[in-house]
């Protein structure tokens, strides 16, 4: 009964080419993402969170690896056979202001997609955008007002009223609230629940905002130095995460319940700063082994894969749940915490 | 005790192109020795330009229109320019978001740790080197001694935060002011720079004012925070009781739609209407009036003052303050 993922991505990589050598910024990363579903990229900067993204629109040709898009192969389509799929993928990207163009009327900037893809007459096309800033909680009076006269989470609507212009089926946002203040953030955030149920959309939702992804994604891949370390749905993976990475991804989020009581710990040390591994230089084995508090001997010898450890949940850790490890005590205890 | 830092009523507009922006309008505050503030809020809410102001950072087109910055008494909006000089650095010495803005590309991190000391006739010579890789190492750099010989672009963006923290310890300040200090850096690092600052302000009794956009940053790194909206401070609470006991409905706003990791099945709700606009004359009473849940007649009249809502707690809010009264009478 399987059903055919809407986005599939298989052993995808992107590597580049520098004066310090080669690095793949994108891993053999493999994830399947079904209609309905919304799929959340995580992990810090220099993951390929963004890459990904990016790889996925076509936006960067792929080094190795296939993506399929509702079943069809489409890593090595040219641009004239890519027309239609672009319109059936659209993005939202962190900086509204240099997504939309300065000299267009925010109207313009909707219809502009439209024009492109010659749907509708020009009455209907300025009729939809109207009825697309509506939905999008932007007035239509302000049709003919310039992206630099409307404030920043404005502009951000409207940059997603452009990309729903299309009626496109998959929605890429890569940090598409990250750069806006809290009050804001929350409004475009309930803005983008309730376009998921109405116009039936499938998110890819690039964010380091863990809470966020929380929120808006079911489906999560947590990235370190290009390869997804963990993978599942979102109320697997934030309830007990397996790998070590997300543990101490999640342990790290400033939250409510971790706010400190008056005049509580002074820490005792100065904790000098872990390095990560440089992605020209990546260690044996597990990448993630140097900052691992877990790592043993075969972690150096032997690159865990991704393997299931829970109910639809994947991890790349030897020592991560399932059958291979016994769960040790102080490893249940550090979990429990979650 | 009295206060290290002192600000009074401090305004401050931006005069460009003959239009007039007004970024900080009434500022209080204060800073004990060895004490932290936070001072959190929106952009636009003024709280860059203060810690700016304090330092006399801020470019020519900007007029400071009433106020005073006091350091134990001394008004630092009246020091010549040499003055001023001298006590940057070894008075009050500050940390900014982006490290990659203030260091010089081209200069080893050593040499630039390096000059200050010289500069400030600190020390020379090999006692210089062997500060500056103390310093180094005392803010959790591995392998100092290498570190000194290497570029900027040779560091992660933690770690340049903490070349950036080095070097506003150089002179041993008494107040040292971080804006957005991890904006800018992954969870972890985040996490890391904070302990940092945390402890160098506990080890040396230095007093610090911490700015962020967080408020659950401040409520974890600060003694007390000011929330701030439209170039004033609405409140000051102590740290504990920012993020269950504000009594300002922004600030309550504010903890209300800030996305939270252990509660996230529910999307936070958002503050309604848009962000003051300071490029438009202010209205006249509160600032917040337009965009307020709890919003009285008396409120678009006059501009409410911080008043207290307990003896460590003040709020701006005629509401606010005026249900502490009630609560106070029942009692």
């Amino acid at each position: 009964m399987s059903e055919t993922p809407l986005l599939e991505a298989s052993e995808l990589t992107r590597r580049f080419r520098s004066r310090q050598g080669v690095m793949s910024a994108v891993d053999r990363v493999s994830f399947r993402l079904m209609r309905g579903e919304h799929l959340g990229i995580v992990g810090a900067s220099g993951s390929g969170k963004s890459t990904v993204a990016k790889l996925v629109q076509r936006l960067l040709p792929a080094t190795e690896g296939h993506i399929y898009y509702s079943g069809r192969d489409v890593t090595n389509l040219g641009e004239r056979a890519l027309r239609p799929l672009r319109r059936r993928i659209q993005s939202v990207s962190q900086n509204p202001y240099a997504s939309l163009f300065p000299n267009k009327s925010i109207g313009q900037n909707i219809v502009e997609p439209m024009l492109l893809h010659r749907m509708g007459s020009p009455k209907e096309r300025m009729d939809s955008a109207m009825r697309l800033m509506r939905q999008v909680g932007v007035p239509s009076e302000q049709f003919y007002a310039f992206p630099h006269e409307i404030s920043g989470g404005q502009q951000q609507r409207i940059a997603i009223a452009r990309a729903l212009a299309l009626h496109p089926e998959l929605l890429i946002l890569d940090e598409a609230v990250s750069s806006l203040d809290v009050s804001i953030q929350a409004q475009i955030l309930h803005l983008l629940v309730e376009l998921q149920g109405q116009y039936s959309l499938t998110y890819l939702f690039v964010s380091h905002n863990l809470a966020v992804v929380r929120m808006i994604c079911t489906q999560v891949a947590v990235m370190f130095l290009g390869r997804i370390v963990e993978l599942g749905p979102v109320s697997e993976i934030f309830s007990h995460p397996a790998h070590p990475y997300t543990q101490a991804l999640l342990a790290a989020v400033p939250d409510f319940s971790s706010a400190r009581p008056a005049g509580a710990d002074v820490p005792q040390e100065v904790d000098s700063e872990p390095e990560p591994p440089s992605p020209y230089r990546l260690p044996s084995g597990c990448r993630y082994r140097t900052l691992c508090p877990i790592a043993t001997q075969r972690c150096e010898s032997e690159e865990p894969q991704l393997r299931t450890v829970g109910a639809g949940q994947h991890a790349a850790c030897h020592y991560s749940g399932g059958a291979e490890a016994e769960p040790d005590p102080a490893r249940t205890e550090r979990e429990g915490v979650r | 005790m009295a206060a290290l830092l002192e600000v009074r009523n401090l305004a401050v507009e931006f005069h460009r192109d003959r239009a007039v922006s007004r970024a900080v309008n009434g500022v209080t505050l204060s800073v004990e020795r060895g004490k932290s503030l936070g001072i959190v809020g929106e952009s636009g809410s003024g709280k860059s330009v203060t810690v700016k102001a304090i330092m006399r950072l801020l470019p020519r087109y900007a007029r400071s229109a009433s106020g005073a910055v006091l350091l134990e008494g001394q008004d630092v909006m009246r020091l010549s320019e040499g003055r001023m000089r001298h006590l940057r650095g070894r008075r009050m010495a500050m940390v900014f978001q982006d490290p990659h803005a203030y260091l010089n590309p081209t200069k080893t991190v050593g040499s630039q740790l390096v000059e200050p000391l010289i500069l400030h006739r600190l020390a020379a010579g090999a006692e210089a080197k062997r500060r500056a890789v103390d310093l180094l190492r005392l803010v959790g750099i591995p392998s100092p001694e290498v570190r000194f010989t290497q570029y900027p672009f040779e560091f992660s963006g933690g770690m340049l935060q903490r070349v950036m923290i080095a070097m506003a310890l150089i002179a041993d300040p008494d107040l040292l002011i971080a804006d957005e200090p991890t904006t800018a850096l992954d969870v972890t690092v985040q996490a890391q720079i904070l302990r940092l600052l945390r402890k160098l302000k506990e080890d040396r009794g230095m007093a610090m004012i911490l700015v962020t956009h967080d408020l659950v940053v401040a409520a974890q790194t600060c003694d007390e925070v000011v929330v701030m909206y439209g170039g004033t401070v609405v409140e000051r609470v102590p740290s504990h009781k920012l993020l269950t006991a504000s009594a300002h409905p922004y600030a309550r706003g504010l903890i209300a739609c800030t996305p939270r990791i252990s509660n996230a099945d529910t999307i936070p709700t958002p503050i309604a209407g848009q962000p003051l606009n300071l490029r438009e004359p202010l209205p006249g009473g509160c600032l917040f009036a337009a965009r307020c849940p709890d919003r009285v007649a008396q409120c678009t009249e006059v501009r409410p003052q911080l008043e207290d809502v307990a003896p460590d707690h003040q709020v701006a809010c005629f509401v606010a303050a005026g249900a502490a009264k009630e609560g106070a009478v029942h009692e």
